[in-house]
């Protein structure tokens, strides 16, 4: 009984490479990735400096305007403005890529934003333009107004308005989601242990079944006395130490060393353990089917990677700011992953829970399909 | 001379023997070569042709959920400016619960919520202020914050002027939107936009190349590996074949490999016309530089690690990690010093440095195209010390 589980676990500890990616690979992957891009929270440091040619014909309300704007904009956001002779020189200052973009001002206020070619900092320039747009007209309307009403009343408004503090911000407030905020560590403590469970679990049943078919071992098994299904379930059983070992080998040291944040409470990180090898195991259950099923010539290795690794690529497991939109959504470690923040972020455990469900029955779909086709062989 | 081109013969007799067998027993490695080669492509000119070139900014993507608490005529403004003028996508008719989900889903960017009394407030010159909600939509979180400072300055002058009135107040308002002059875009170029797509596309096309090739270029050291464990290496020497017509043989493969993977994407990105930004000569010879220095690593690992095992792990975590640290997946400009320092170790961020270059005007490839190759030679070296050792070795042993 269990011979063949005990026999997956010492092929498990046996293999160097196995323990190395298994075991190793992904807390080393939380640590750089976390580290790395830590930096990516500030959203600031998105846009970086700015660097601004401008161009206002002399003696217009324009250029009057723009220069108490400018001086605004330098004071208050470190965006640099510089005045440039002409337009065509305005222009040429970005073709150089002496600025990240240029603003021509027209005389009814109105703004060309000449364009270079970072796309990030050509929206800043934009945003800017348009505040500068914005609030042109708003002083146009004030004095409009006041001119209307009482042609006295506009020395009073320009000494009242003249008063206000420029750049006076606070107009925004940052809110914390009704969940708990995620770092990069956070972020990758998780993705890296949804990665191995597909990663670790999925290589390391195919290349077991492609080994033991090499050996002869498959064979064998299908000839002996035992049953299809206990020897596919005892197969099954017997990587669930190992997919039981790698998602401590994340979850412990990334909490410990790293200060990354799982669930909220004892519980909670029980059952996200019981998630993960649970996913592990279905993962696992589903490529030893596709090892039986699919007699390769070639080791299976590379091309499950590739496959694998792209799925993950696309899910945006490595990159929390890429994915393949519509697609991604639909991504079994997408899925994963957002069952996971749901309850690290919300503390929600049904998303979990249900795709626990789904596992459950899809792995014993998984050992009847694959119980079924060692008998056939036999 | 007879005895020259005799031994010239046999030299180019033995190097074919050898590489027709070398060819043979990788050839399914090449296929899997091809296969990946054409995903990829096919992926990127996808991304690349994705890339707008049209009238809308940039910020047409952001999606913000948009809970009006106060409805009253400023935050009607505020909302039509959003998507009017900056043409936000505004999602109005969800709740708060509903739109946390959204967020978390990145379904919106982030949720901005105005708070009951809002316009009250401004009027009294002590506004309310909007609370926004972001998660890791970092740059859009700039933006929208940005735009919503800029509006709220200019009501602020509008509330200033009106001095408590409301009435004046949204007057003033109204004619804001009726004059407020247009912000139009302009370009050098007005494909720029798609160019930019394409270059990016492409970029990112090279780093995912660069990866597979890395990965794919275990095939050296295992044939190497394995020609020392089955006695076939022992053959070889013993026959009139040199070691460099073996070596020469094998690293034959690997060139065909990364030319496998890179050559079919190159040369349909060029004759389509698609934008890379860099001359088609100075990406062929730095991935060239790059595959000479994975040959020389393979080699170097074949003649120097035992196990296939310890070269597995060399080659799949070293091609993992350096395409992280190297700026293949994340820009560079966000890290920390430590690993800007690391990714000078990594041979993609070299390949990177003279593509980059062409983006500076200097196009100076030079320093990248030295390092790559002096560190093949390092590589090369040491394999020929340690191929020297095992053979000081084996003689011994047999004496």
């Amino acid at each position: 009984m269990l011979r063949i589980s005990l026999q997956w676990i010492r092929d498990y500890y046996r293999d160097g490479t196995a323990i190395f990616f298994g075991l190793l690979f992904p807390i080393v992957l939380v640590a750089v990735l976390g580290n790395m891009l830590a930096n990516y929270d500030n959203a600031d440091n998105k846009i970086g400096t700015l660097r601004i040619g401008y161009y206002a014909e002399e003696g217009t309300q324009a250029a009057q305007a723009v220069e108490g704007f400018a001086g605004a904009m330098d004071k208050a956001n470190g965006v640099k403005l510089t005045r440039a002779p002409s337009i065509e020189s305005a222009k040429s200052t970005v073709d150089k890529n002496k600025s990240d973009a240029a603003l021509l001002f027209k005389d009814d206020l109105g703004v060309t934003v000449y364009e270079g070619g970072n796309k990030t900092k050509n929206m800043a320039a934009n945003m800017i333009a348009q505040g500068f747009a914005r609030e042109g007209a708003a002083y146009l309307a004030a004095y409009s107004s006041a001119a209307r009403e009482d042609p006295a009343k506009v020395a009073a408004l320009e000494k009242k308005l003249a008063a206000l503090p420029t750049a006076r911000g606070g107009f925004t407030a940052d809110k914390k989601h009704a969940g708990r905020s995620q770092t990069m560590i956070d972020f990758y403590a998780v993705t890296m242990i949804v990665m191995i469970c597909f990663m670790g679990s999925g290589i390391g049943a195919v290349m077991g079944i492609y080994y033991y078919r090499k050996e002869g071992l498959i064979k064998r098994l299908a000839l002996s006395p035992k049953r299809g299904s206990s020897i596919f379930i005892e197969s099954v059983l017997g990587c669930i130490p190992g997919n039981l070992a790698q998602v401590a080998a994340v979850m412990i040291p990334a909490t410990f060393i790293l200060g990354a944040r799982y669930a909220a409470d004892a519980a909670g990180n029980i059952l996200l353990l019981a998630f993960f090898v649970l996913l592990g195991t279905t993962v696992t259950a589903l490529f030893m089917i596709i090892g039986i099923a699919v007699s390769l010539k070639i080791n299976p290795y590379l091309p499950i990677m590739a496959v694998l690794w792209s799925m993950l690529f696309a899910s945006g497991s490595f990159n929390k700011q890429f994915s393949i939109p519509g697609a991604a959504a639909y991504m079994p470690p997408n899925i994963a992953n957002r069952a996971v923040f749901e309850l690290t972020m919300f503390g929600n455990t049904g998303p979990l829970l249900t795709l626990m469900a789904v596992l459950a029955v899809i792995l014993a779909v998984a050992c009847a399909v694959g119980s079924r086709l060692l008998l056939r062989k036999k | 001379m007879t005895g020259r081109t005799t031994k010239g013969n046999n030299a180019v007799n033995n190097f074919g023997i050898l590489f027709c067998s070398a060819l043979l027993r990788a050839r399914k490695l090449l296929v899997l070569a091809l296969v990946v080669s054409l995903g990829v492509m096919a992926v990127s000119i996808i991304a690349a042709s994705s890339g707008q070139a049209g009238e809308l900014p940039e910020w047409a993507s952001i999606k913000l959920g948009f809970i009006d608490r106060d409805g009253s005529p400023v935050t009607k403004d505020m909302a039509s400016y959003l998507e009017d003028e900056l043409r936000m996508g505004l999602v109005t008719t969800k709740g708060a619960d509903e739109l946390n989900r959204d967020l978390l889903d990145k379904r919106i960017s982030g949720v901005a919520e105005i708070p009951k009394g809002f316009q009250d407030a401004l009027l009294a010159g002590r506004p309310k202020p909007v609370e926004l909600t972001f998660t890791d939509d970092y740059a859009n979180e700039a933006f929208v914050k940005g735009n919503f400072g800029t509006y709220m300055e200019s009501v602020s002058v509008l509330s200033a002027a009106a001095g408590g009135d409301a009435g004046a107040f949204e007057k003033m308002l109204d004619e804001t939107d009726r004059t407020q002059p247009t912000v139009e875009r302009a370009r050098k170029d007005a494909k720029t936009d798609r160019r930019e797509s394409e270059q990016e596309s492409y970029r990112f096309m090279l780093g995912f190349f660069m990866m597979f090739s890395f990965m794919m270029s275990i095939i050296i050291p295992q044939m190497l590996h394995v020609d020392r464990l089955d006695g076939t290496f022992r053959r070889i020497r013993a026959s009139n074949v040199t070691p460099v017509e073996y070596i020469a043989s094998i690293a034959c493969i690997g060139f065909i490999i990364s030319l496998l993977i890179e050559g079919p994407a190159m040369v349909v990105w060029h004759m389509t016309g698609t934008y890379s930004g860099v001359p088609l000569g100075v990406t062929v010879l730095m991935l060239f530089a790059f595959a000479v220095l994975l040959n020389s690593l393979g080699i170097f690992l074949g003649i120097a690690v035992k196990s296939f095992s310890g070269i597995t792990t060399v080659i799949v975590a070293g091609s993992t990690i350096t395409s992280m640290l190297s700026g293949a997946w994340f820009p560079l400009e966000m890290v920390p010093p430590i690993f800007l320092t690391l990714s000078k170790f990594t041979p993609q961020r070299w390949v990177y440095e003279a593509i980059y270059s062409y983006d500076k005007g200097d196009g100076a490839i030079g320093v990248p195209l030295a390092v790559l190759l002096l560190a093949s030679l390092t590589f090369l070296v040491l394999a020929g010390i340690r191929f020297a050792d095992r053979k000081a070795g084996d003689q011994a042993l047999a004496r």
